[in-house]
């Protein structure tokens, strides 16, 4: 087919791709099937046709830049590059501003190793609806720590978060606006004062603080967010009523009426907690208050012991899958809803699940592809 | 509805060429003006070359359906750039940094402080750009060396230039966007 050579190492994304034709079709000498198959390309679709102007546009403008003042990189410069043009430039250099970020580790628990790192930036322009990057007065990055591993991250904002083993957290900071997401696990964050609010959105909620400190975690379907200072407002941020009908009851609005009715209006719900105040939300029963002896064991993990009382098992297997980056499968559903009450150690949670059956009546066994299976032991 | 309107027979009655090629060239003025000037660096040039793309299209024996058309109002123009280029710097005898330098700073629209800005904006763009990457760009989209030319120079495949000024446009696209937003 005459496609294959030209769309050959044609990269992914519309933008990508603009340049990539954008630079063949400025080299001498193309074959008329190049421009056959690049009008092909550029009618496709009105996007494909914008951002060919947009790279057009670029390249016209970065022209105006005479070359008499462009300074060509010296010979030893180009020799300690190590950018291999396998990733977007602004992924590599948030890449390498992260590494010069983690030096200092400020390791006075445990050995809260700064291995992991950040991941990847830029290109989440559509995440929390963000139609453009602010470069450079937006910072973006994705933190994910390592298994084994607490990270604590200086955010620009003089913000501090320290997050859990195997959890995943993105973070956006404009001029406006501090907005976080916790994609998995759980973190503390010592938020600095400053006007723009600070929002940490987990699941279906959303918690927003000016400064304090506070815990969020994923806990299974339920987030939970416990203040230690100061005040913050938490917000569903998916109505009961909508999460009632993903549950599969299929009878839609039947659901739970007693609950739904006081979301009738603003479709939102929200609640304010004070320091020493937990709460969680999920979406089949809404806010539930966490009594306070109970929230103040939520920061414990941040000295490597997580207590647990009355948690359902599938709940803690999903702690300890991420202290040990490995997954653990519960196949029968009565196992998942155990009640576990005790510690979890960071440091021994692989000795903890051979120990598990000790504890609970399951037993522990692992599959040929390393899964460990959890099941009732009869 | 007896006649589809929306699709044109592959191979068209000479004819109708001409209007169908009329057609094509208005649809596609703009874009093919825009093409030329990113290649020729001055309107009006862009504009005499389109206009010559035009006539040799007309000059077709045998028209073929309108993608081919397109196809070659678009190559045709890139060739007739591409002799006008070699001829101008024949005949003007001047080295390619300065035919480059005097092709961008001529049209500058703006002055002043504006100007002034705006060019510290871009170089410290460039600037930002890795070593390797920033050298295939300067040299290729400012000193006007051929891809092959700049991967012979930097001992590299024409394939990984082609990738590191790709990703250099990228990046300039997104820098510009943050300043003009």
């Amino acid at each position: 087919m005459r496609n294959l050579e030209s769309m050959k190492d044609i990269p992914q994304t519309t933008s990508d791709q603009a340049a990539s034709w954008f630079l063949r079709l400025q080299e001498e000498t193309q074959v008329e099937a190049v421009f056959v198959d690049w009008q092909h390309w550029l009618t496709a679709s009105s996007e494909h046709r914008l951002a060919y102007e947009k790279i057009e546009d670029v390249a016209l403008r970065m022209r105006t830049a005479p070359a008499s003042m462009l300074r060509l990189p010296s010979a030893l410069e180009m020799l300690n590059d190590d950018y291999d043009g396998s990733q977007p430039i602004a992924e590599w250099k948030q890449g390498l501003a992260g590494s010069i970020r983690q030096r200092p580790a400020t390791a006075h628990r445990l050995r809260y190793a700064a291995a992991a790192g950040l991941i990847l930036t830029l290109g989440l322009g559509s995440w929390l609806g963000a139609r453009h990057m602010n470069f450079p007065a937006d910072s973006v990055a994705v933190y994910r720590a390592a298994a084994w591993q607490q990270q604590t991250i200086a955010l620009p904002d003089g913000s501090r978060v320290t997050l859990d083993a195997g959890s995943i957290l993105k973070t956006r900071l404009t001029s406006r606006q501090r907005l976080l997401q916790l994609d998995r696990g759980e973190a503390y964050f010592e938020v600095a004062r400053d006007a723009r609010p600070f929002s940490v959105s987990a699941g279906i909620t959303q918690v927003t603080a000016l400064g304090t400190a506070f815990n969020v975690k994923l806990n299974g379907e339920r987030t939970i967010v416990a203040v230690i200072e100061g005040k913050v407002s938490v917000t569903a941020t998916a109505p009961l009523a909508e999460a009632a009908d993903d549950t599969g009851a299929g009878s839609s609005g039947s659901a739970a009426p007693n609950l739904i009715a006081g979301l009738k209006d603003t479709r939102r719900l929200s609640t304010q907690l004070s320091a020493g105040e937990a709460v969680s939300y999920g979406a089949d029963s809404g806010f539930d208050a966490i009594p306070s002896e109970q929230a103040s064991l939520a920061t414990g993990w941040l000295s490597g012991r997580r207590q647990y009382r009355n948690e359902p098992l599938r709940n803690v297997l999903a702690d300890v899958d991420r202290y040990t980056g490995r997954h653990t499968e519960i196949t029968d559903s009565a196992a998942g809803e155990l009640k576990f009450t005790g510690t979890l150690n960071l440091h021994n949670s692989a000795a903890w699940l051979q120990g598990l059956s000790v504890a609970l009546p399951v037993r522990v066994t692992e599959d040929d592809t390393g899964t460990l299976i959890v099941e009732m032991a009869h | 509805m007896s006649a589809p309107e929306s699709t044109a027979p592959p191979q068209p009655a000479p004819a109708d060429a001409g209007t169908r090629i009329a057609a094509l060239f208005e649809a596609h003025n703009r874009t093919l003006l825009r093409f030329l000037n990113c290649r020729l660096r001055s309107p009006q040039e862009a504009k005499e070359v389109a206009q010559e793309a035009y006539v040799r299209l007309l000059q077709l024996d045998s028209p073929g359906g309108i993608g081919y058309l397109r196809a070659f109002l678009f190559k045709t123009a890139a060739n007739l750039a591409v002799d006008r280029l070699k001829s101008a710097r024949r005949r003007e005898r001047i080295d390619q940094l300065e035919f480059f330098h005097e092709q961008a700073a001529a049209p500058s629209p703006e002055s002043g402080i504006a100007a002034e800005q705006e060019l510290s904006t871009l170089l410290s763009i460039i600037e930002e750009l890795p070593p390797k990457c920033r050298y295939a760009f300067i040299k290729h989209r400012f000193y006007g060396n051929s891809l092959r030319e700049v991967a012979a120079a930097m001992n590299l495949s024409e394939r990984m230039v082609r990738l590191y000024v790709e990703r250099a446009l990228t990046y300039c696209r997104i820098r510009l966007e943050g300043v003009d937003a």
